[in-house]
C-alpha cells in the first residue's frame, strides 16, 4: 500500500426521486483510495453502500440521479456534478459521458465482483468465453491470444484443470468456484481498482476463507486496489487496510483498519462492533443496537445516528456532525494515521456537547445518560447457555429421537426419465436407472426437553432437508421419528394432526414465510384457526398476548408484512409458531438473513421465550457464531450425516473430528491482530448425488489415515497433496523435475511408494491424467479405512460423539 | 407511473431492508388500485365508460324485468314492439335518405321495422354487459379453481387436469359454442355459458403458472407445518397471492366475451328477437348496408367504444398490479 491517490470520491450525492418523497441513498459522501490498499466500505443493509459504488461506476439508473459530488480516478475528473441556471443538477462538461465510461474505466480501469455468484454469470455461454470476451473488449488480444489469458487467468485463481474447464458452463461450477471465475473475470484486464459487493456473503465460511486468501495473494500480484462491500466486520478484520463505515448514507467514521477496531471512535461503528458474536468474546456480552436504521427518504436530522445513540444529547438533533479528523486530544496511541469521524463528542462542537443534556431515545428510553457502562444501557443481553445447561435440561427421556433417518429425492425428472439407452454394443440396452440424490444420509440422534441443538453444516449438508422431515413437510424414505415417545410414521388423519401441532417452525426467509396478504394478526391466528382451537375473541387475545411477548406493539396487530423490518418479521414468525403451544420448535436459519445488530435482538428474544414456555429448540445454522451464541449441545452435519455431536463448549474447546476442526479454524473473527491459521479444506463439497464411499469427508480430510503398509511413512503427507492436485489437475505437468520439486522437495523414497509416484509422474508427463489418477487412488485412497467404511465412535465422554475412523478405540494415532 | 419508479428505486438499492420503509405496496387493497388507475389517463377514461355503461345495463334490466318497459315507453318508445304507422329505416337526424329526411323523434333514426335506433341501442346494453359478466365470471371461476389446484397438487392431478383444459383449446371455440347451444337450445344464456367454458383455459393457464411459484413460498410451508388442510392453503394464500393477474385477464375478457357474443347474436345463436341487442342490430342491419349505412354503424360504435374502455382499463390495472410489467 502506498499513498499514492488513485480514486478519490468528494461529496459524493446520489438520490432516488420517487412519488413517496426522495430517497438519499448516498448523502455527502467522500472517501480517497489508494494505490495497493483494499478499503472497506461496511454498513448494515440500507446504508447506501451499494448505491455509492454503482455511482462510481455510472451504473444509476432512473429515478436515481447523481445530484452532487466529483469522482477523480488517477487525478483525471471522470463524474462532476454542477448546478445549472434552474438549479438542476448536470454532469459537467469535463465528466464523462455515459459511453467513454464504459469504454475506458469499467471492466478495464474499475472491475467489479457482484455478491451473487449464481447470477453474475451468463448460463448460455461457457466461462471460458466469457472471459475471453472480457478480455477481447478491453484489452488488445485476440483469439488465441485472449484464449490462452483466460486459461493462464483461471489458473490463477485456482479453478482445477483449466485447459478443460475453459468450455464449461457456470452450472457446472460450485459457488466458490464461480466467485472465483468472477475473480479471474475482474483481473483478466488487469484493472487499477476492483470493486467488491458483498463477494463472500453467498458463500459459505470455508470457501469465504479460500476466496480472502486468494484476494490477498493476488493483490500484491497484480497491483490492484480494492474497494471491498460488505457488512461482515470479520471479513473487513481479515482483509482490509482501511475502513469507512456508513450509516444511512454517510461515512460516520474512517480509519485504519486496527485503530477501527482499537480506538473506536463513533457510538455507531462502537455498537455494530459490540453486536458481533465471536469466539473470543465472553457469550453474555454480546449486545445489539436499539431500535431501527431510519427510511433514508426522511432521514432525522441533525446526527442521522442519534435516534439509536446512547451517548445523544440535545446538541445531536440539530447539528449535523462533519467527518473530520481527530485533534490530538481525542487520539489513543496512534497519533499519525488519518482517522476521521463524524460525531459532536470529537468535534469543534465538543464544550457544546458537553453543556447539552441527554435526550430520550430508543437506546435511552429514560433519558437518562448510560454513557459510561454502555454495555449495558443500549443492549438487552444475550443469556450464555453456559450458565443454564445443567438446571433446565433433562436428558432422561428425548423429546424428539430420530433412528437412522434417510431422505432420497429422485431426481430425474418426467416419466421416462429414469430410462437410460445405451446405444453401444449392437442392441440397445435400455436400464431403469433412477438418479438418486441422497440428502439425509442416515441420521440418529436424540434432542431432549428444554434444550437447545444447533445443527450446524454448510451449504448442501441436508440440514434444512432434516428439519423439513422432522416437521413432516417430507416423509423420511427410511428410519424413524419419534416424538414424544411416539413415531409420527405409524401416525396419520386426526393423532398425527395432533401431535405436528407440538412441532413448529421458524422459517429462514423473513420475506417469504409471512403472507404478503394477510396482516401480521391473522397470521398469527391461522394455527390456532386451522387447528380449531379457541373462539375468535380468544384467538385475537393471544395473539395481543404473543406480540407483546415477542417485542412488537399490540397496535401493529392490523398492519401487513411489509410495513415490518426483516427483523420484525421473524419476531412474527416466532409468534406465529408459539400460538399454538408447540413443545419443540424448528428454527431453519432463523437469524441468516438478518444483519448482526438485528440478529443479537431475535436470539435475545428466543432465549426469553425459551425459558418462559418451556421450549426446546433444534436451532439450524450454518454460522458457527450463532449456533455457539444460543445452542446447549451441537451437532455437526456434513452431506446428509452427523459428523459430530457433543456439547456446545466442549466441541467449540476441543473439536474431534477433522471437518469440525476445519470449519472451526475458518470462522471469521472479527479482530484484525488475531492471525488466522486456517486448517485448509481442500476443494469445495462434493456433490450428494454421488458421494464419496465411506466417510463422506475423506477427500478433503486432513487426517486422511493411510492404508496399513503406508501408516506412518514419513512421505505420506507430501503423496497426499499430490494425489489430491493431480485429482483436481491443479498444476501443468511438462516437466517431471518440476513436478518432483514442488511436491516432493525431499526427494522420493526408495521403496513402494517412490515408485508408484515415479510411474505416475512419468504418465502424467506423457498426458494421461486419468490413468495416473487412478493409479494412485487404487494404491493410496481405496485400500484406506477411510473410503471403505464408516463408524461412529464416542470420544471422550460419553456424550460425545464422533464419526471418524481416528476415534476407533484400536486406533493408536489419535491426533 | 410514480410507483414503477418507486420500485425501480428499490432495485437498485438493492437492500430488502428499505423496503418496507419507501414502497407503498401494491396489496394495498382497493384504494390504492383505484388511486393508481386515476393516475394513468386513458385507464380512468377505460373506468367510466365501463361505469357509464354499467349504470346504463342495470336502469335498463330493472325496465326490463320489473316494469316491463313501462319507462321506455313513457319516455322513449319500446324498444321491442313494432310501432304502428312507424317509419321505416329513417336516416339520423340531419341526414337525408331515399326513405325520408331524419328527424328529430328519432335522433339516431329507425331500422327496418320502424324502431328507434337509440332506443334499440340503450336497451342492448343489458345483453351485451350481462353477457359479459356473466360469462367472464365463470370461467374466471372454473379456471381459478382448475389451475390452483392443478398448479398446487402437481403430478398426475396436474397432468389430467391439464390434458382437459388442453383438449378445449384445442376445439375452435365458435365450433365448440354453436354445438353447444345447438345441444341445449338457442337462448343467449346459453351463449354466456359456453363463452364462459371455452374461456376457462384462459384463466387456467394463468393462475397455474403463479400458483407454480406460490406454492414454493415459505408461507405455504409454514402453513403446512401449522396443520392446515389443503383447501384452506388453496383458498387462504394460493389463490389470494395468484390472483392479481387473473383480474387483469377478467377485465380484458369481459371484452372478448361481448364480441363473442355479438358475433353470436350476428349469426343469430345469441340473443333471439325481437329483443334487442348490439349483435343482433348489426345481423338485421346487415341487409339494408347500402339504403341505410347509418343502421349499422350505430350498435357497431357501442361495441367499439364498450371493448375499447374494457381494454383500457385492464392495462391500467395491469400497471397499477404490477409496476413492472412494462419493459
Amino acid at each position: 500500500m502506498t499513498e499514492k491517490p488513485i480514486l478519490e470520491v468528494t461529496n459524493l450525492q446520489t438520490q432516488f426521486r420517487t412519488d413517496d418523497g426522495t430517497i438519499r441513498a448516498v448523502d455527502g459522501v467522500s472517501f480517497t483510495l489508494h494505490e495497493r490498499e483494499i478499503l472497506g466500505l461496511v454498513g448494515e443493509s440500507g446504508a447506501g453502500k451499494s448505491v455509492a459504488i454503482k455511482s462510481i461506476l455510472g451504473l444509476i439508473e432512473e429515478p436515481g440521479q447523481i445530484v452532487a459530488g466529483e469522482i477523480t480516478y488517477k487525478g483525471e475528473t471522470i463524474y462532476a456534478v454542477e448546478q445549472d441556471e434552474d438549479g438542476i443538477p448536470r454532469p459537467t462538461a469535463e465528466s464523462y459521458t455515459d459511453a467513454q465510461i464504459r469504454k475506458r474505466i469499467r471492466g478495464n480501469e474499475i472491475a467489479i465482483i457482484l455478491q451473487d455468484p449464481m447470477e453474475s454469470l451468463n448460463p448460455v455461454y461457457t466461462i471460458g468465453s466469457q472471459i475471453q470476451d472480457v478480455i477481447e473488449l478491453n484489452r488488445d488480444l485476440r483469439g488465441a491470444a485472449a484464449k490462452s489469458d483466460a486459461i493462464e487467468m483461471l489458473r490463477e485463481v485456482g479453478i482445477p484443470d483449466p485447459e478443460t474447464n475453459f468450455h464449461e458452463y457456470p452450472h457446472e461450477f460450485s459457488g466458490g468456484q464461480r466467485q472465483r471465475i468472477m475473480i479471474a473475470m475482474a483481473l483478466a484486464c488487469e484493472p487499477s481498482v476492483i470493486i467488491a459487493d458483498e463477494p463472500t456473503t453467498a458463500l459459505d465460511v470455508t470457501v469465504e476463507g479460500q476466496i480472502l486468501d486468494l484476494v490477498n495473494d493476488l493483490k500484491d500480484k497484480y497491483d490492484t486496489s480494492f474497494i471491498w462491500v460488505t457488512h461482515d466486520m470479520s471479513v473487513v478484520a481479515e482483509l482490509c487496510d482501511r475502513v469507512n463505515v456508513m450509516y444511512l448514507g454517510k461515512i460516520v467514521e474512517s480509519a485504519p483498519v486496527r485503530e477501527l477496531f482499537y480506538d473506536t471512535k463513533h457510538p455507531y461503528t462502537q455498537a455494530l462492533l459490540a453486536s458481533i458474536p465471536r469466539p473470543d468474546r465472553k457469550q453474555d456480552e454480546l449486545q445489539s443496537i436499539a431500535g431501527l436504521m431510519p427510511s433514508a427518504r426522511d432521514p432525522p436530522q441533525g446526527c442521522r445516528f442519534h435516534t439509536r445513540c446512547p451517548g445523544a444529547k440535545k446538541i445531536c438533533q440539530e447539528v449535523q456532525p462533519p467527518l473530520q479528523a481527530l485533534t490530538e486530544s481525542d487520539r489513543g496511541e496512534n497519533k499519525n494515521t488519518n482517522h476521521t469521524v463524524s460525531c459532536l463528542q470529537y468535534d469543534s462542537f465538543k464544550t457544546e456537547y458537553e453543556n447539552s443534556e441527554y435526550i430520550q431515545n430508543e437506546a435511552n428510553p429514560d433519558g437518562t445518560p448510560h454513557i459510561q457502562s454502555q454495555a449495558q444501557a443500549q443492549t438487552q443481553n444475550v443469556s450464555s447457555p453456559a450458565e443454564r445447561t445443567s438446571t433446565h435440561i433433562d436428558t432422561s427421556s428425548p423429546i424428539l429421537q430420530l433412528n437412522e433417518v434417510r431422505k432420497e429425492f429422485n431426481t430425474s425428472s418426467g416419466l421416462f426419465g429414469p430410462l437410460s439407452v445405451s446405444l453401444s454394443g449392437g442392441i440397445p440396452q435400455i436400464e431403469w436407472s433412477p438418479e438418486v440424490l441422497t440428502a439425509v444420509d442416515g441420521v440418529s440422534m436424540n434432542v431432549y426437553p428444554g434444550e437447545t441443538l444447533g445443527l450446524v453444516g454448510e451449504s448442501g449438508c441436508g440440514k434444512s432437508t432434516l428439519a423439513k422431515t422432522i416437521v413432516r413437510l417430507l416423509e423420511p424414505t427410511d428410519g424413524s421419528v419419534m416424538f414424544d415417545g411416539e413415531s409420527l410414521s405409524d401416525l396419520s388423519g386426526e393423532p398425527l394432526r395432533q401431535k405436528r401441532r407440538d412441532i413448529q417452525m421458524v422459517f429462514q426467509d423473513p420475506h417469504s414465510s409471512l403472507d404478503p396478504r394477510m396482516t401480521i394478526g391473522k397470521i398469527i391466528e391461522e394455527p390456532m384457526k386451522v387447528n380449531k382451537l379457541y373462539d375468535a375473541d380468544t384467538r385475537r387475545e393471544r395473539a395481543f398476548d404473543l406480540l407483546e411477548k415477542v417485542g412488537l406493539n399490540p397496535s401493529q396487530y392490523n398492519r401487513y408484512p411489509h410495513e415490518f423490518s426483516g427483523g420484525q418479521r421473524q419476531r412474527v414468525n416466532l409468534a406465529r409458531a408459539l400460538s399454538v403451544d408447540p413443545k419443540l420448535v424448528v428454527c431453519d436459519e432463523p437469524v441468516s438473513a438478518l444483519d448482526v445488530s438485528v440478529q443479537a435482538q431475535v436470539l435475545s428474544i428466543m432465549r426469553d421465550l425459551q425459558e418462559e414456555f418451556n421450549l426446546t429448540y433444534l436451532f439450524i445454522s450454518h454460522d458457527l457464531s450463532v449456533i455457539r451464541q444460543i445452542s446447549d449441545r451441537v451437532a455437526v452435519m456434513y452431506l446428509g450425516r452427523i459428523v459430530e455431536i457433543g456439547k456446545t463448549a466442549d466441541v467449540f474447546a476441543d473439536p474431534k473430528h477433522p471437518y469440525t476442526r476445519g470449519l472451526l479454524s475458518s470462522i471469521p473473527i472479527p479482530d484484525p491482530d488475531t492471525v488466522k491459521e486456517r486448517e485448509n479444506m481442500v476443494g469445495d463439497v462434493p456433490s450428494p448425488l454421488n458421494p464419496p464411499s465411506g466417510c463422506h469427508f475423506n477427500p478433503r480430510c486432513t487426517a486422511f489415515i493411510p492404508p496399513d503398509q503406508y501408516s506412518g511413512h514419513p512421505n505420506w503427507d507430501e503423496t497426499l497433496a499430490f494425489v489430491r492436485a493431480v485429482g483436481r489437475r491443479a498444476f501443468v505437468a511438462d516437466d517431471p523435475v518440476s513436478i518432483h520439486e514442488s511436491f516432493f522437495a525431499n526427494g522420493l523414497p526408495d521403496d513402494a511408494l517412490g515408485t508408484v509416484i515415479s510411474d505416475t509422474i512419468d504418465q502424467l508427463v506423457a498426458g494421461e491424467w486419468d490413468a495416473a489418477h487412478d493409479l494412485l487412488t487404487d494404491e493410496f485412497i481405496s485400500p484406506s479405512v477411510c473410503t471403505q467404511s464408516v463408524s461412529e465412535y464416542e470420544a471422550g465422554d460419553s456424550d460425545r460423539v464422533v464419526l471418524c475412523h481416528r476415534y476407533a478405540d484400536d486406533f493408536e494415532q489419535a491426533p | 407511473m410514480g410507483s414503477r419508479t418507486v420500485d425501480d428505486a428499490i432495485d437498485q438499492l438493492g437492500d430488502a431492508e428499505s423496503r418496507p420503509a419507501t414502497v407503498e405496496e401494491k396489496n394495498g387493497g382497493l384504494l390504492y388500485i383505484l388511486k393508481e388507475i386515476h393516475k394513468d389517463t386513458s385507464a380512468t377514461i377505460g373506468l367510466y365508460i365501463i361505469l357509464f355503461v354499467t349504470a346504463v345495463a342495470v336502469f335498463t334490466s330493472v325496465d326490463y324485468y320489473l316494469l316491463d318497459y313501462a319507462f321506455a315507453e313513457r319516455f322513449l318508445y319500446h324498444p321491442e314492439r313494432d310501432p304502428t304507422g312507424g317509419q321505416r329505416l329513417l336516416p339520423p337526424v340531419g341526414m337525408e335518405s331515399i326513405y325520408g329526411p331524419g328527424v328529430i323523434e328519432h335522433p339516431l333514426g329507425t331500422d327496418h321495422r320502424g324502431r328507434d335506433i337509440l332506443t334499440r341501442m340503450i336497451y342492448g346494453t343489458r345483453i351485451a354487459i350481462t353477457a359479459g359478466f356473466a360469462a367472464t365470471t365463470i370461467g374466471l371461476v372454473g379456471g381459478t379453481i382448475i389451475g390452483a389446484v392443478s398448479g398446487y397438487y402437481g403430478g398426475r392431478v396436474d397432468d389430467v387436469l391439464q390434458r382437459f383444459t388442453e383438449a378445449l383449446y384445442a376445439i375452435p371455440f365458435l365450433v365448440l359454442i354453436i354445438a353447444f347451444m345447438t345441444a341445449f337450445g338457442r337462448d343467449v344464456t346459453f351463449a354466456m355459458v359456453g363463452v364462459g367454458i371455452v374461456s376457462i383455459p384462459v384463466f387456467n393457464r394463468l393462475i397455474r403458472s403463479r400458483v407454480v411459484s406460490v406454492r414454493e413460498e415459505e408461507y405455504i410451508a409454514a402453513a403446512k407445518v401449522a396443520g392446515a388442510k389443503d383447501h384452506q392453503i388453496i383458498l387462504y394464500h394460493i389463490i389470494p397471492n395468484s390472483f392479481s393477474p387473473v383480474l387483469v385477464q377478467a377485465t380484458l375478457q369481459i371484452g372478448v366475451s361481448i364480441l363473442i357474443i355479438a358475433g353470436l347474436s350476428f349469426l343469430g345463436f345469441g340473443a333471439q328477437p325481437p329483443t334487442p341487442s348490439w349483435g343482433q342490430m348489426l345481423a338485421e342491419s346487415r341487409d339494408f348496408m347500402l339504403p341505410a349505412p347509418m343502421y349499422s354503424v350505430w350498435p357497431g360504435i357501442a361495441i367499439l367504444i364498450t371493448v375499447i374502455a374494457f381494454n383500457l382499463f385492464g392495462d391500467g390495472l395491469q400497471d397499477a398490479l404490477d409496476p413492472r410489467t412494462e419493459n
